[in-house]
């Protein structure tokens, strides 16, 4: 029995396709786009035409459609609650009541329009990750702020922390497990009692995991010290980033394209 | 009063394309006062089959009986189990975590309810039994030294009062001298009625203390029984995955030049018949 099953955290599906090809910094900008592109959206009927777009996406870049949906599973939650509220504080035109609550013609739109605002904001942000890895994502965003570089932005220092902090997640995972089992033996109880006494059960995980983390954090500190590391000044890649004509197009493509959804939406 | 391991397997990631078969098939009798010693090499499963003993993990098939009690039963006797078995892990930053000696040996009997009159006393002499002074009882776990707070982990295991103690790698990473005086308390536990597993890749380790020897190869037994026998074992054929220790392999080449020295790992000895079949 594993304790913690690992989180699907912004999981990379590794695959040959047009989109994974793609330069890093096209998709971010893209998705930029994409989700302005969304959040302009006013009518609800118009996701029809988004959630046909998110198909014919899935399509290029040879992602299964299910792992691409799987990636809205944190937000369902938060997606219902919205519709929720907007469903019965919007007031308007009153469709259906019952006591003190009421649902409204313009609720039923906003709560549409919030709820699958939120969804496809997620889907389409989600793509981002399923189709680029860690490491090209965080070489793509240092590139991208480099010309802010020259007003004190540390471009490439907070690429470095993206790239280490995501390749440590799976370790520190492993950790806390080893931490709970030790506990575990020793007669810890993490599953009963009320909400304060589980949080106080979880002390002895906790300082552990966050000792161990500081422990981590130096000896990784020294070993990139052993080997001369200077921060981002002059340092050269292995695999520098090309802007080829095909990223000229699909960012073209994808502009286009959300520039009719809206235009499109605007006229009704 | 034993652990009985019967027919044993285990599984990881059951179902998925990650699965694999880290036991099969293994069993293995722990008495009370018996020092039984598992050894194999890294992947063979010794881990895997120590947090089998207190329920950590619960078996794919075949079955763990802890006093006739199987691991699979109830919560209530679940952490009786984990009373009874004291299970030690390899790395004492996985489990130091209190403000103080104190309240890191304190904090298993309070899991279990002891009284915490109990708990002084059992906690004086777990300390003492394990050479640390009461003055540490106030400093913070974390200022030990390496081999104080391995040994503190140990002290924090027995301060529950099991009936066993599974060891995961226990000298690894102390110098020969604490070593030592491990193994001298190790052995004096088992005088008193203990029962102790000891996970090890260290098979001189095993040959040198344990009663019996379980040898694990990639999650299979491919020897269950006392050191002399695996010895006899070993010198007819390789069992795999464990070669002789040093001394025996120097031992046997002396043999095949015609001395007549015994099979053992006490050099003293060796060094004295060695020297008789010189001189004579």
């Amino acid at each position: 029995m594993k304790f913690l099953n690992h989180l699907t955290l912004g999981q990379y599906v590794p695959a040959d396709s047009p989109v994974h090809r793609l330069d890093p910094r096209c998709k971010i900008l893209s998705v930029v786009v994409l989700l302005a592109g969304i959040f302009l959206m006013v009518h609800p009927v118009a996701f029809l035409a988004w959630g046909g777009l998110l198909l014919v996406l899935a399509r290029f870049s040879r992602v299964p459609f299910r792992v691409v949906l799987q990636g809205a599973r944190p937000v369902v939650m938060l997606v219902i609650f919205t519709a929720g509220i907007h469903l019965f504080l919007t007031k308007g035109v009153v469709l259906w009541e019952w006591g003190p609550v009421s649902v409204t013609r313009e609720g039923v739109t906003m709560a549409l329009r919030m709820g699958l605002r939120l969804f496809f904001l997620v889907l389409f942000a989600g793509f981002l990750t399923l189709t680029t890895s860690p490491m090209e994502l965080s070489d793509g965003l240092e590139s991208l702020f480099r010309p802010f570089q020259r007003f004190g932005f540390p471009a490439h220092e907070m690429a470095m922390m993206m790239t280490i902090s995501l390749r440590f997640i799976p370790t520190l995972f492993d950790e806390t497990d080893r931490i709970l089992r030790a506990q575990l033996a020793r007669g810890a109880d993490l599953e009963h009692g009320g909400l304060f006494r589980r949080l106080k059960a979880f002390i002895p995980v906790l300082v552990p995991l966050f000792v161990i983390v500081f422990q981590r954090a130096e000896d990784l500190a020294l070993a990139m010290e052993a080997r001369c590391y200077q921060g981002g000044s002059g340092r050269t890649r292995m695999n520098p980033l090309e802007w080829k004509k095909s990223d000229t197009f699909a960012i073209a493509g994808v502009i286009g394209i959300v520039a009719f959804f809206v235009l499109l939406d605007l006229k009704g | 009063m034993s652990i009985r391991v019967d027919s044993l397997c285990h599984v990881y990631h059951s179902g998925t394309p990650l699965e694999t078969q880290a036991l099969s098939g293994v069993d293995l009798l722990v008495e009370r006062g018996e020092w039984v010693a598992v050894v194999g090499q890294t992947g063979s499963g010794k881990s895997t089959l120590a947090q089998h003993l207190n329920a950590l993990l619960l078996p794919s098939s075949g079955w763990v009986k802890v006093d006739n009690i199987p691991t699979t039963a109830g919560a209530a006797e679940l952490r009786e189990i984990r009373r009874k078995v004291g299970l030690v892990f390899q790395y004492p930053e996985h489990q130091l975590f209190a403000e103080s000696v104190r309240e890191e040996m304190a904090f298993g009997p309070r899991n279990w309810k002891f009284p915490e009159e109990e708990i002084e006393r059992s906690t004086w002499k777990a300390l003492d039994l394990l050479g640390l002074s009461q003055d540490l009882l106030d400093r913070s776990p974390l200022q030990l030294s390496g081999g104080q707070k391995r040994r503190l982990c140990i002290a924090s295991v027995l301060v529950s009062k099991p009936d066993y103690l599974v060891l995961d790698e226990p000298t690894a990473g102390l110098d020969a001298n604490r070593r030592n005086e491990l193994l001298r308390i190790l052995k004096k536990l088992v005088e008193e009625g203990l029962g102790v597993v000891h996970v090890t890749h260290d098979l001189e380790l095993a040959l040198t203390m344990a009663d019996r020897i379980l040898v694990l190869e990639k999650g299979k037994a491919v020897f269950c029984g006392t050191p002399e026998s695996l010895l006899d074992e070993l010198l007819e054929r390789p069992v795999r995955g464990l070669c002789l220790p040093p001394l025996l392999e120097f031992v046997s080449r002396l043999r095949s030049y015609g001395y007549s020295v015994p099979y053992t790992l006490d050099s003293e000895l060796l060094a004295d018949c060695l020297e008789r079949e010189i001189r004579s």
